[in-house]
């Protein structure tokens, strides 16, 4: 099977995850009425979660700054990639505005922001001072396995799960505001059947993702296709948009760690 | 000097690696390290296990003006875009963000009974959601305010309410 390099995999990777990044700094700052005072994410309300932290102003003359480059900084390194000389800096930018506006917000993070950091970080330490091959090729290894852990470990939390296993996890969050959409409701509402089959689903493609890594080239299609299955209708259906452009922007470097995982096992 | 870097970012990447693991599991001890993780660098990634969300929490508040407690209000955010979301969600910060401290809150309120009930109203998410509600326009200086946590479900119009956290009255500051 063909793979690509790691350096062109970690390239494609911190491209797509810093446009996501830069599209997320646009959100926060549609959401700014969240951080005056009265909102979630007022500082106020950010110091009562950090117990014993000194509560001061500093941070939050930082919050608009930090957004800005996050959303600057992002386009940069989606336009000239992070292991070219501009988006070797631009990626560091990108990393410290993005941890600073996170360190801010405090709430109402999800999986697809930390696996965003930990790519940008990778990024960061695969990219300076000057990329080196050893240090890109750990870089796609490490994303390679947290996503891995990620895929695993939100699979076997779902088998382990009776309401899953029922086949009535999905039809119960599907009928919520927060992550629900009504069409999609509807056509599970009453269908025990077809609601155990997506739920079952779900697991299978979450626990026996990673085994894409060691096995033929039609499981790696089939399991890739599936995830980007997988993500796209979480976000049609849940609003989950944040999670294909962490999780599907990593698959580059899932193709690009297929030789060291098979070399390593 | 290459070399020593590359050897350093390895080992750097080897025990994040393994803190990840470590952290999949709910381990009691693991909690004084993951205590210290400020930066939320290491993941844990259940992603709707083992038991997901199936209502939609509401916070609620209201004033108590001359011993006579007023209507409750909804600190609420526009309704998200269904057909946009996938792509433009802006909306899903808030919402996630009240979401966990209600979750919070009422894991605490379980946990705290019997004598220690008031503990409960000690705990960060508790003071998070005290401070958000506090800051709400149309406090009287010296009156009474209590907030709640109200869960719905389904799309329904008559969408059932069911009641899973009210707070103590608080004093609003002059």
């Amino acid at each position: 099977m063909i793979t690509p390099e790691p350096l062109a995999a970690l390239d494609l990777t911190g491209r797509v995850v810093a446009l996501g990044v830069a599209l997320w700094s646009l959100e926060l700052l549609a959401v700014r009425a969240a951080f005056a005072d009265g909102g979630v994410f007022a500082p106020a309300v950010a110091g009562s979660l950090r117990l014993g932290a000194k509560q001061s102003r500093r941070p939050d003359r930082c919050l608009y700054p930090a957004l800005l480059v996050q959303l600057g900084a992002g386009v940069v390194v989606a336009a000239a990639g992070p292991m070219s000389q501009v988006g070797r800096v631009a990626v560091l930018a990108l990393l410290i505005a993005y941890v600073a506006a996170r360190q801010r917000r405090v709430l109402g993070g999800d999986g697809a922001e930390q696996l965003a950091a930990i790519v940008l970080v990778a990024a960061v330490l695969a990219a300076l001072p000057v990329p080196s091959s050893t240090r890109v090729a750990l870089a796609v290894g490490f994303i390679a396995a947290e996503v891995g852990l990620a895929y695993l470990t939100a699979g076997v939390a779902k088998a382990i799960s009776p309401m899953w296993r029922s086949g009535a996890a999905i039809p119960a969050i599907l009928a919520t505001h927060t992550h629900g959409h009504p069409v999609a409701a509807a056509l599970l509402a009453d269908r025990p059947r077809l609601s155990r089959f997506v739920c079952w689903s779900v697991i299978a493609v979450e626990s026996l993702f990673p085994l894409m890594l060691f096995g033929p080239t039609w499981l790696v299609v089939a399991t890739l296709t599936a995830g980007l299955a997988f993500h796209a209708g979480c976000a049609v259906t849940m609003g989950l948009n944040s999670f294909p452009w962490s999780f599907v922007g990593s698959y580059p470097c899932l193709l690009a760690a297929i030789p060291l995982a098979r070399s390593l096992f | 000097m290459e070399s020593v870097w590359s050897l350093c970012v390895g080992a750097l990447f080897a025990c994040w690696l393994a803190g990840s693991v470590v952290n999949q599991f709910r381990l009691g001890s693991w909690r004084k390290v993951t205590a210290h993780d400020r930066f939320m660098l290491l993941p844990r990634w259940t992603f709707f296990a083992p038991n997901p969300g199936r209502t939609d929490p509401h916070l609620v508040f209201r004033d108590c003006r001359d011993c006579e407690p007023g209507p409750w209000r909804e600190i609420g955010w526009a309704p998200p875009n269904r057909w946009l979301w996938w792509l433009w969600n802006p909306g899903r910060y808030p919402r996630k963000a009240v979401s966990d401290l209600a979750a919070a809150v009422m894991t605490g309120a379980a946990a705290a009974t019997g004598s220690d009930a008031r503990l409960a109203t000690l705990s960060p998410a508790y003071i998070a959601l005290l401070q958000c509600v506090m800051a709400q326009p149309g406090a009287v200086s010296g009156g009474l305010r209590q907030f709640a946590v109200v869960h719905s479900r389904t799309f329904a119009a008559q969408r059932p309410l069911q009641v899973a956290f009210v707070s103590e009255w608080h004093r609003v500051e002059p």
